[in-house]
């Protein structure tokens, strides 16, 4: 694993009453797809404006690429890439003067910054666009053009926060991949959402948060590790005896069994092979049966399984 | 750099208020020239003609004459004599004023017996200027005929004589007071108050929300670019901006008034006006810290430009005003503006002025900073408590 990109020690941040991030520790290594994964309000964009010094914070260390940051850091700043929440662009800018002026803010250089904006206009798919005004963009596209003025100074570091949200699947697409292709050009990214299969799907490592708080990290399969359940099986079928669904509890791995509305699901621990088994013994007991489905555990199970609740409240 | 050249990039878009405001201006100072001219000018001064019948009984030399003297300054209309027709080509306003003159009527003038009316018959509308101002003139031609006929003339060198009498002109001169309601640089750095606060608020102040706006104001914070530099930025540009809409209109200014804007008075109206478009740059920097889009934007330029241009006398004389209200606009910055507007307009020359005048300008320019100051501070003081909350 690469240096420290990001450590925040002991980070606390209060509204008033209200504690946002409560000693909240983090370090992020240089290479990875980092993603801060938890519910509205759970403190993820908190965390990401104190490590931007968007916001003051009570009290901790933040550190990027080893040096401390400070909203004056301004030769930190050069290395950084922000996609914020909310899409920041001029409504009075083409897409290319919206990316040139972003990118200028960095690249002060002419030739060069001409073919850093050409590159991220090019990277985002919007060459068709260049001269349309943001109000002209769809959704998917506004987001699109949102990204190439985060990105178009070629940073090390980039921040994403939600950067999918109210976006077709189309678009969505096209955005994981583009953030997948960032990283493999050398960036670490830092991603925010609560969507938990986008994070699931390009994220290197996985911080699940929750009211301010970091409830636990590693990769997507060492999460999943952490839960007892490994396999959850479920079963349509009319008017299970209740003696059948005593001999279901006592087969092997088999750690919760519920039957309510002619569905039945069967929670496993471990092992292979769960459904010929479960399969087998519903035939021998000459029962007949619908639809079957079996599902891997989720991020949200992981998180139910910590927190007590679902990932989107 | 790339702040400051944004910044135009931005305004590009909001120059439709520019346009559209000093085509206002443009259209609004000709109709006050026009209007002004009009009502002060002497050379558009012209004599009117009345529609006037006239039935000669006598056929003397003296009503032979008057009937001449007559169709000389009126339309004659000729119509039948009977009351019926007169009535109806009166209603109609065919005929202004109708005039008989009697069987005898040189004979009596020239008699001992005087007749104010001299025996003459009309016809006329009751109240009408029109049949005074005839009458009137009827009246002297007579009079004077009577005193030459009296100092002993004959006849002929009477009417001669009094046709001499009546054709004299004389030459009036207009006073200065008249002269100043004219001046049209007046007009013109009167009608400015209201165009500058207009024009400069909606041009600046959107392009300043713009940049105010917080997800932009926060991701070029996230820049190399440091907050104080970006201000500075912004500040410098809509300063430019101001001074460039300030020379636009200064240069209209000569072309309007050639020669009276190149003197001291001219160099005092430009620093006022200049003075003033500072009060509007700072008046549109405080407002774009606190509206958060353009239709709250415009309401507040329109009601404060037209709201300050009508108390402070623009658009209406501080005479007319009342004395409450005049008072009362002492507050507004347009006051103090145009209290150094109205001392200059009534002089033609710096080296006439007197000491209360240098202090009623030297007040107007001070006060009008500080209410500069005032609201730049204003709005840095809404801008930090932004921030802070």
């Amino acid at each position: 694993m690469g240096a420290s990109v990001i450590t925040v020690e002991n980070l606390v941040k209060r509204y008033k009453e209200l504690i946002a991030l409560d000693h909240f520790n983090l370090d992020i290594k240089e290479g990875e797809i980092f993603g801060l994964l938890g519910p509205n309000g759970s403190g993820k964009t908190t965390t990401m404006n104190c490590i931007l010094s968007l916001l003051k914070y009570d009290k901790g260390v933040i550190k990027i690429f080893g040096k401390e940051m400070k909203p004056d850091s301004y030769e930190l700043k050069k290395d950084i890439g922000v996609v914020m929440q909310n899409v920041a662009v001029f409504d009075e800018l083409t897409v290319y003067e919206n990316v040139d002026y972003f990118c200028g803010l960095y690249i002060k250089d002419k030739a060069t910054r001409k073919q850093y904006v050409e590159e991220a206009i090019q990277f985002v798919d919007l060459e068709k666009f260049k001269k349309f005004y943001p109000k002209k963009l769809s959704g998917g596209l506004l987001r699109r053009l949102n990204i190439a003025c985060g990105i178009a100074h070629k940073p090390k570091l980039i921040f994403l926060d939600e950067p999918t949200v109210a976006v077709d699947p189309q678009s969505r697409n096209n955005i994981l991949e583009g953030i997948v292709k960032l990283n493999k050009n050398g960036a670490t990214i830092v991603y925010t959402s609560h969507y938990m299969e986008e994070v699931e799907q390009i994220c290197t490592r996985i911080m699940i948060m929750d009211k301010g708080k970091n409830i636990t990290q590693g990769t997507a399969a060492e999460l999943k590790k952490m839960i007892r359940n490994t396999e959850t099986i479920h079963i349509e079928i009319l008017n299970l005896p209740d003696s059948v669904i005593e001999k279901i509890k006592e087969l092997t791995h088999v750690y919760k069994v519920e039957y309510a509305e002619n569905l039945l699901k069967v929670f496993y621990n471990g092992g292979k092979h769960n459904l010929i088994k479960v399969l087998d013994l519903l035939s021998k007991e000459d029962l007949s049966f619908g639809r079957v489905y079996s599902e891997l555990p989720t991020l949200n199970d992981v998180f139910l399984e910590i927190t007590g609740k679902e990932l989107r409240d | 750099m790339q702040v400051f050249k944004t910044y135009f990039k931005v305004s590009k878009k909001h120059l439709g208020a520019f346009f559209i405001y000093t085509t206002i201006f443009i259209v609004l100072l000709s109709v006050f020239v026009a209007q002004r001219k009009e009502e002060s000018d002497p050379a558009a001064f012209q004599s009117s003609k009345i529609k006037v019948s006239i039935f000669d009984h006598d056929q003397s030399d003296l009503s032979t004459s008057l009937v001449s003297f007559i169709s000389e300054n009126h339309n004659i209309v000729k119509i039948d004599e009977d009351l019926k027709s007169i009535r109806d080509k009166m209603y109609i306003r065919d005929v202004e004023y109708v005039l008989i003159i009697p069987e005898g009527f040189e004979k009596k003038l020239t008699s001992t017996d005087i007749d104010p009316s001299y025996g003459l018959e009309a016809y006329k509308f009751p109240g009408s200027v029109s049949a005074t101002f005839i009458q009137s003139q009827i009246n002297s031609f007579l009079n004077i005929y009577s005193s030459y006929t009296i100092l002993g003339y004959d006849a002929n060198t009477a009417n001669e004589k009094t046709l001499e009498t009546l054709s004299l002109e004389t030459e009036a001169n207009v006073s200065a007071a008249l002269e100043e309601k004219i001046s049209v640089p007046h007009i013109y750095y009167t009608i400015i108050c209201y165009i500058l606060v207009s024009v400069i608020v909606m041009c600046i102040a959107p392009i300043i929300i713009v940049f105010n706006k917080e997800e932009l104001k926060n991701r070029t914070n996230l820049s190399c670019v440091s907050q104080v530099k970006r201000n500075l930025s912004i500040a410098a540009a809509s300063l430019i901006f101001t001074l460039l809409i300030f020379l636009l209109f200064t240069v209209i200014s000569f072309f309007m008034a050639g020669n009276e804007m190149k003197t001291g008075i001219g160099a005092l109206r430009i620093l006022n006006t200049f003075v003033n478009s500072i009060v509007c740059l700072s008046f549109a920097f405080m407002i774009a810290t606190f509206v958060t889009n353009e239709n709250q934007l415009t309401f507040i330029a329109n009601f404060f430009g037209l709201a300050s241009s009508f108390l402070c006398g623009v658009f209406v004389g501080r005479e007319f005003l009342g004395k409450a209200v005049v008072n009362f606009s002492k507050i507004l910055p347009a006051y103090w503006y145009m209290d150094v507007e109205i001392a200059l307009s009534k002089y033609n020359n710096i080296s006439q002025f007197t000491e209360s005048t240098t202090r009623t300008l030297t007040y107007g320019y001070v006060i009008q900073i500080l209410f500069a100051i005032v609201m730049f501070s204003v709005g840095m003081v809404i801008s930090k408590s932004r921030k802070s909350a």
